[in-house]
């Protein structure tokens, strides 16, 4: 029961701070433009905007929405950029992140599968699928994981610049993959997790398991509570790395949404220091429309 | 040997850094043999201003004497610091700072795209992440809710001493803000975007900048009409001689419609071009700040970016302009297009656009008389950043180029488009002369954009061929003219720049005489 109770917390806190995180991001006011090109949705093979036609804003627009998708689908599952700017590191990043892929994808099948079998469904395929998803993530991820770490370690590049916190987040992934690797060799399957996950489903009694499968099931608690307050949330803040900032082009059009925030953030007061600010308790606005040392005190 | 993070603190008696000229990037022929020796500041000067970083500054900061001092700068800086994640304070670019403050990988990946750190010979201090990291510590040991618990243990921990202030306002000066760094990131960090955050803190809160940035910049623009100094007076004077000297060089009178109420187009452009390129301008407002497009704000002040901006935009309005179109000047388009855009608001947001666009139209239009064979020497084009990869124009400079130069004597530099290097005067280095800086900007800085512009012409064999580099931007032009002025390019290889319209006027028909001037023409200035 303990270790129920440390899934169900571990998956709380996870759930609950993951979304806290991205409200805490998509609650910020609007800020200043800041794109940078080539902005995909632009979908002009030179990396240009619509600044490059004349009376830009007399023109509809058309977002390449596809090419925006196509561009972060590569950067996600293959790691572009790293692929072209740091080879050496995306030889061990790419199974690093693609052992991660598919431990998600094992978990995804471990559940399916234990629903399934609460439904009363046998398929059979579903849990090869899991096995082969599972085992192909473990090991693929432990070779990557322990190429960072030597990276890490060993790179003059990399070294100097690695704290304690980085070396312990890819000890602790490392964990995640080696526990599950040797739950699966204890066991000779994936089913205890099955029968686990099902049994911690209907708040019944967890079925005995070995070990290994409880040491990776606390390891795992421990990693869904310790994931949030990680810069490890990039996988899903990336969005607003991309959308909000660097692709963020939309235009300040009369009577459109950005017009309105613009107008709200106007309103906020000012209390930089510097003497030529001068806010006084201001608002931005009032601020910005003031020459420093010629307005009335 | 390796500089840390931490090193950033040590007592101000040392240099965190002492360049050394052997390890600079090599240069490509005639340069292969340049002594690179650096430029040092005089013991006066040394003594007078905290320059503990890399033995340059361009803040020109005194050291603080007593403890008092001392702790008032850390406490200021910390406030500052505080204001700087506040939404209040820094709605303006609050969420890209945190993000990139919150998730880097210190994957390093971006240190190669940085040509200040490669031109340096990968110095440490250099590298883009540097900088970030020493910020992303302060923010998370003493601004965030129980960042002093386990520092070390958690990564971030930093000693705050007035050094390390000092040291990081400095070091935020060390960066073109060219964002190259940024596009390489696999994760979206953005270390130019820290940068400027630092330098926004130091002048915002600290009222710490340049000179040639604040009190001569934008404090002199807003007074007194441009940052050049020049008042509404001078500047008609200028533009009455830059007609005379129009008439009298191309015998074509050319009128430049001055505070045109009703105009289709208010151009506005940097004030430079009238003191240092007169060839260059054209239609515009005597209004104070009407004939002078630049914002430094851009580059270190969020506040007075707005007021310049706004002042731009009220000019327009009361002249009751269609759009504005900006001049060949890559900072100045980025701050009232790109930037300025979410502070134009309402009946101030007139449409801005770019005057590369207007040329292409003009050019493309047949409606010119253009002959490409009037530019028969070779060419290459330097991608402004603030133009291209921080605002997407990146084919109407192209598209001109190809109907005013043969074909065969246009080449590109690599790399190019939104992936070239800075001139090495970006975010307002090129218009930073003073002491021993100067030295910095030819040596470091400048070095890829000079290897670039090398390396762009290696095909062509003659040396007394002339060859032209076309910046259209009044900031790269700048540092582009005190490259090849240092380097003695034009007397070793023949090669001299320009803007972009100067070249379409030289391939004007109807003109008698070529436009362009060279080093080696009579009437060379």
């Amino acid at each position: 029961m303990v270790i129920q109770l440390l899934t169900f917390v571990s998956l709380a806190v996870f759930v609950v701070f993951c979304l806290l995180r991205v409200v805490r991001f998509a609650r910020m006011p609007i800020h200043l433009r800041w794109e940078l090109y080539p902005v995909p949705h632009e979908g002009r093979e030179s990396g240009g905007s619509y600044f490059e036609e004349v009376d830009w804003w007399t023109h509809k627009r058309e977002k390449h929405q596809i090419k925006a998708f196509w561009f972060m689908l590569q950067e996600i599952l293959l790691l572009k950029a790293l692929f072209h700017e740091n080879r050496s590191l995306w030889y061990a990043s790419f199974p690093f992140h693609i052992g991660l892929y598919l431990y998600g994808g094992w978990v995804v099948l471990v559940v399916l599968g234990a629903i399934l079998d609460l439904a009363g469904v046998s398929f059979g395929l579903l849990h090869v699928l899991a096995t082969v998803v599972g085992l192909a993530g473990f090991a693929i991820g432990t070779l990557g994981t322990l190429d960072m770490l030597l990276k890490r370690l060993t790179d003059e590049k990399l070294a100097p610049f690695t704290s304690f916190k980085e070396h312990f987040n890819l000890l602790l992934i490392l964990a995640l993959f080696v526990t599950g690797l040797l739950a699966w060799v204890t066991a000779g399957s994936f089913d205890p997790f099955r029968a686990y996950l099902a049994a911690t489903f209907t708040l019944a009694a967890p079925p005995a398991l070995g070990a290994m499968t409880v040491v990776h099931l606390v390891v795992l608690a421990f990693f869904m509570a310790y994931f949030p307050f990680t810069h490890m949330t990039h996988a899903f803040i990336k969005w607003f790395m991309w959308h909000e900032v660097r692709w963020a082009d939309d235009a300040n059009l009369k009577g459109s949404k950005v017009e309105a925030k613009v107008r709200g953030v106007l309103a906020y007061p000012v209390s930089w220091s510097a003497p030529h600010i001068d806010g006084r308790g201001r608002s931005w606005a009032e601020v910005a429309t003031s020459t420093p040392g010629t307005d009335e005190k | 040997m390796t500089t840390r993070i931490k090193d950033i603190s040590k007592p101000a008696e040392e240099l965190l850094l002492k360049l050394d000229p052997k390890k600079f990037m090599k240069l490509p022929p005639p340069l292969e043999d340049e002594d690179n020796t650096v430029q040092s500041l005089t013991d006066e000067q040394f003594a007078k201003y905290e320059a503990s970083l890399d033995g340059f500054t361009v803040l020109q900061m005194p050291r603080p004497e007593t403890r008092e001092e001392k702790e008032v700068l850390i406490a200021k800086f910390l406030e500052g610091l505080r204001k700087l994640t506040s939404p209040e304070d820094n709605w303006t670019f609050l969420q890209p700072l945190i993000l990139s403050l919150e998730h880097c990988a210190k994957c390093q990946t971006c240190n190669e795209a940085c040509p200040v750190y490669v031109s340096s010979g990968r110095e440490d201090v250099y590298r883009p992440t540097y900088r970030s990291e020493v910020l992303r510590r302060l923010y998370l040991k003493y601004i965030k809710p129980g960042g002093r618990i386990l520092p070390k243990l958690r990564g971030h921990e930093i000693d705050l001493t007035w050094e390390t202030i000092a040291r990081l306002g400095e070091l935020a000066y060390r960066c073109t803000i060219c964002r190259r760094c940024a596009m390489t990131c696999p994760i979206g960090v953005d270390n130019g975007l820290i940068t400027h955050e630092i330098r926004k803190l130091f002048s915002q809160e600290m009222g710490i900048a340049p000179t040639e940035l604040h009190t001569k910049g934008s404090m002199q623009h807003l007074e007194k009409g441009s940052s050049t100094g020049m008042t509404e007076v001078a500047f008609k004077d200028v533009i009455e001689f830059i007609q005379e000297d129009y008439e009298e060089r191309m015998e074509i009178e050319i009128p430049i419609p001055l505070d045109k109420e009703g105009a289709d187009i208010l151009l506005i452009h940097n004030a430079g071009e009238f003191m240092s390129w007169p060839e260059n301008p054209a239609a515009l407002s005597s209004e104070q700040l009407g004939y002078d497009a630049v914002n430094y704000g851009l580059w270190y002040d969020d506040v007075q970016l707005a007021r310049v901006a706004l002042k731009h935009a009220q000019i327009a309005k009361k002249l009751g302009v269609k759009k504005i179109v900006v001049g060949e000047c890559g900072h100045a388009h980025k701050a009232i297009a790109v930037i300025g855009d979410r502070v134009l608001n309402e009946d101030l947001n007139i449409p801005r656009e770019s005057s590369l666009t207007l040329m292409e139209d003009l050019v493309l239009s047949g409606k010119l008389n253009l002959d490409p064979s009037r530019n028969d020497f070779p060419v290459t084009l330097h991608d402004p950043c603030n133009l291209v990869r921080l605002m997407g124009v990146v084919e109407p400079q192209r598209r001109i180029l190809e109907k005013i130069v043969p074909p065969h004597q246009f080449r590109e530099m690599n790399p190019h488009g939104t992936e070239n290097y800075c001139c090495g005067g970006g975010s307002g280095f090129a218009i930073m002369p003073s002491m021993n800086w100067p030295s910095w900007k030819m040596s470091i800085s400048g070095r890829m954009k000079l290897k670039q512009m090398i390396d762009a012409f290696s095909d062509v064999k003659d040396p007394e061929q002339r060859r032209y580099v076309c910046a259209p931007c009044s900031n790269c032009k700048g540092q582009i003219r005190d490259m090849l002025e240092h380097f003695e390019m034009w007397d070793k290889t023949r090669m001299w720049y320009g803007g972009l319209v100067e070249l379409i006027v030289n391939a004007m028909v109807d003109l008698k005489n070529p436009f362009l001037v060279w080093p080696d023409d009579e009437d060379f200035m």
